[in-house]
């Protein structure tokens, strides 16, 4: 048994290991910082840290849309390195059996070979693509 | 026992123990006569021995146990201490620190050190009189016993009681010895008088003890009785029980009691100063605890200008002296001082002086200046490089500096004082200073000069060259020095710590580094500017000026533009285009920042100045450590983050 939050980008469903997730914010003022790859949407001062945000659906390659009422940002901790990713909404926590969890077919052309997604989850009839975690929280293609 | 909770504490231990190891064996070197040096080194090394045991490093059990043969028979004087053997005790002092570092990561001690013992072993080939040496050196511990002492034995013995010497010792594995050796002290009190304890009650009751420790108790009742009121406690390993002979031996013992009890008392005070060991995860957070408060400070400060209420401004100001002094305290809290670089050095020169077969002193001033944690975490390596190329390409071998009619030791000399709000280390020796010819004749080798360009240069120039990446003066490579990866590197470094480095040299009298380093990373003051619509902040100590500039004063050399400033020509860098924003072109005046990097100068165009402030340097974090434009962030009063600009690296 797993238990992930569970965020969304439009109509896709994406799942995040909960002892990741360190806390889920509302989008505060976010600076800019120059010089950083295109995704990185700058940084915010949660409680007095500085903490770099993402924008998911750029990292994803999805079209941006405009930040409403149900945007969060999820601050993700996975060891030393914390970042916030922007997402539509999250506001649901699954549990997903061990049994429900399967590994993706790298050689599938559904899924891209750069891509964030470690593992798929079922609940029902409902598909949870689950991130690895460790490839969201390196930086993939920074170049300066 | 699971052991795994007190690895810290052993690690953290252990590593004291080997310093000041490494300190004594120096010490040692110096006066080979000095019996307590020895007894203290003895003492760390058997420590050590005791806690490695106790949590079962075999390895480093075995190797401090050998040493500790060998420093037994340096304090019987049955062997001499020779520099060979000095080696042998400092490679053992590596390999323990290396064994700590091994232990640390892996949390075994796999690590060979049967040549070691080899070595050990050959230089105490008289192991026999060794053990016999043992043997004496402990009935006399056991009865360190004072004149005072001695009356109150004479008068119990006239009265027919008896006077015991008991040996407890603990179970290894016991975990709250003090405790069972408070029980052990009950249980003696029922059955007498206890009149001396080594180590001393206090000391015992701090568990500053290995396993065993020895008190005299004065009672009626037979040695057997009290062992086996003794032995009734758990966790007691065993006991020793011997009576003590008043008249002969106490007469034979009095010469030594008085003294060896007086260099106990001072080990003792030594020891004794009063200190907490904090996690630096603890004071980092109450570190950012007070940037907070600093922040929130700012922003009341803020508001308070609008105001005009006489009480409120009296009551702000108040906070701001307090906010003031708590974080002067809690930067005082983490300083630490500069001892904790510089006595890695003593060792270093001993040991390149005796493979280079030079003679050098080493003298070290302000050791107890004070820096704060970030900085001195930095510094060592930069350091260390510097006093390499002193001791390598400084000092001259013995028969050279006799030719000169200099004296045949030289002389380093590693200086660390205060100067306002930096702190300032030097490190100089008495060596051959640096030679300007060959200087000039390796820049024109190496292709970054032509012949008449290198004549031209005058010696300012020429040390700039030293610190030029690839560039070394040294004709053989060394493992010591002269790769060509030095200077540069470490200008590099201390400049990345908002510093400076400057070099004074005179032929045949020497050569001086002169390193500045602010005294803390964590707070800077720092110039706010606007650029674009957006908030930057420079770090006040890399700018030297701020002139207004008309569009017309711009020129261009090599398609690149510049300005002029106080005569010379330096490059305008328009902040807009670095920081990928739009400018606004329109205006014909505009505000450049000079920023400075060591000797070279740049103009930083910006759109508008906030002003002055103190603020708090926290990091882009992991993620985000590419982009190396940005040093840093910093949250401003109304919480807003404000990027800070690594002028280091803009130019």
């Amino acid at each position: 048994m797993s238990m992930f939050v569970v965020t969304r980008l439009g109509s896709e469903e994406y799942g995040i290991e909960i002892d990741k997730v360190q806390s889920i914010e509302k989008v505060t003022k976010i600076t800019r910082v120059p010089k950083a790859p295109s995704f990185v949407k700058g940084v915010i001062n949660l409680r007095g840290e500085i903490i770099p945000v993402i924008s998911l659906r750029m990292l994803l390659k999805l079209c941006e849309v405009e930040f409403d009422d149900d945007t969060r940002i999820v601050i993700i901790k996975n060891n030393d390195i914390v970042i916030g990713i922007i997402v539509d909404n999250a506001n649901e926590v699954v549990e997903i059996h061990d049994d429900n969890i399967d590994s993706i077919d790298v050689n599938s052309n559904l899924y891209k070979k750069e891509s964030f997604i470690g593992k798929i989850g079922k609940i029902g009839n409902r598909i949870l693509m689950l991130f690895d975690i460790d490839k969201l929280t390196t930086q993939q293609e920074v170049k300066l | 026992m699971d052991t795994n909770q007190y690895l810290e504490i052993f690690l953290e231990e252990s590593e004291e123990h080997i310093e000041s190891l490494n300190e004594n064996l120096l010490q040692l070197e110096k006066n080979p006569e000095d019996s307590h040096i020895i007894d203290e080194i003895f003492r760390s090394a058997h420590t050590l021995k005791g806690m490695a045991a106790t949590m079962g490093f075999e390895n480093m059990t075995r190797l401090t146990h050998k040493m500790e043969d060998v420093l037994q028979e340096i304090r019987s004087n049955s062997i001499k201490v020779t520099s060979n053997l000095m080696d042998v005790l400092f490679k053992c002092m590596d390999a323990l620190s290396s064994m700590t570092g091994i232990i640390s990561e892996s949390g075994n001690d796999s690590y060979d050190i049967e040549n070691l013992i080899e070595l050990l072993e050959t230089n105490n080939s008289k192991e026999e009189v060794a053990a016999t040496n043992i043997k004496n050196s402990k009935s006399l511990d056991s009865n360190n016993i004072n004149v005072y002492e001695k009356d109150i034995i004479e008068k119990a013995a006239s009265q027919g009681y008896k006077t015991y010497s008991i040996e407890v010792v603990i179970d290894k594995n016991c975990v709250m010895k003090s405790a069972r050796a408070f029980i052990v002290f009950n249980t003696l009190d029922n059955l007498g008088d206890i009149v001396d304890s080594t180590p001393s009650v206090e000391d015992i009751e701090d568990e500053k003890f290995d396993d065993r420790f020895t008190v005299h108790l004065i009672s009626k009742h037979e040695k057997d009785v009290i062992k086996s009121k003794l032995m009734s406690i758990s966790e007691i390993k065993n006991i020793n029980i011997e009576e003590l002979l008043y008249s002969k031996e106490i007469k034979d013992n009095k010469k030594f009691g008085p003294t060896n009890l007086g260099s106990d008392d001072q080990i003792k005070h030594s020891k004794t100063n009063k200190s907490v060991r904090v996690d630096i995860e603890r004071l980092d957070n109450l570190m950012n605890l007070v940037s907070e408060l600093i922040i929130i400070k700012t922003r009341l400060e803020g508001i308070e200008s609008n105001e005009k209420n006489p009480d409120t401004i009296s009551t702000i100001e108040y906070l701001e002296r307090i906010t003031t002094n708590l974080h002067d305290a809690v930067m005082k809290v983490r300083m630490v001082p500069v001892e904790r670089v510089f006595n890695r050095f003593p060792r270093m020169v001993r040991d390149l002086s005796r493979e280079l077969n030079k003679k050098i002193t080493l003298n070290m001033y302000g050791q107890d200046t004070e820096v704060d944690r970030t900085v001195i975490d930095e510094i060592g390596d930069p350091l260390v490089h510097l006093m390499r190329n002193s001791i390598d390409h400084g000092i001259e071998t013995p028969e050279v500096r006799v030719k000169k009619g200099k004296p045949e030791t030289g002389v380093i000399n590693l200086k660390a004082y205060h100067e306002g709000n930096n702190v300032i280390i030097e490190v100089s020796d008495d060596g051959s200073g640096i030679n300007f010819e060959k200087v000039k004749n390796k820049a024109y080798e190496k292709g970054m000069l032509s012949a008449d360009e290198v004549e031209e240069l005058s010696n300012e120039k020429l040390i700039k060259l030293l610190f030029e990446p690839g560039f070394s003066t040294s004709d053989t490579i060394s493992d010591i020095s002269g790769r060509g990866v030095g200077l540069d590197v470490v200008k590099n470094k201390i400049e990345s710590l908002n510093g400076s480095i400057e070099v004074k040299t005179e032929v045949d009298k020497g050569t001086k580094f002169i390193i500045k380093l602010p005294l803390t990373l964590a707070i800077i003051q720092a110039l706010l500017v606007m650029v674009g619509n957006e908030k930057y902040a420079f770090p006040l100590n890399s700018i030297s000026e701020i002139v207004n500039k008309n569009k017309n004063e711009i020129h261009l050399v090599q398609g690149k533009e510049v300005v002029m400033y106080r005569g010379k020509v330096i490059p305008l860098i328009r902040l807009h285009n670095i920081l990928d924003l739009k400018s606004n072109e329109d205006s014909d005046n505009f505000i450049c920042v000079i920023i400075k990097k060591g000797d070279n100068l740049a103009a930083c165009s910006v759109d508008e100045l906030i002003g002055q402030q103190e603020i708090v340097i926290k990091p882009l974090g992991k993620y985000l450590s590419n982009v190396k434009i940005i040093a840093g962030a910093t949250i401003l009063g109304d919480g807003q983050v404000a990027l800070i600009i690594d002028s280091n690296n803009l130019f």
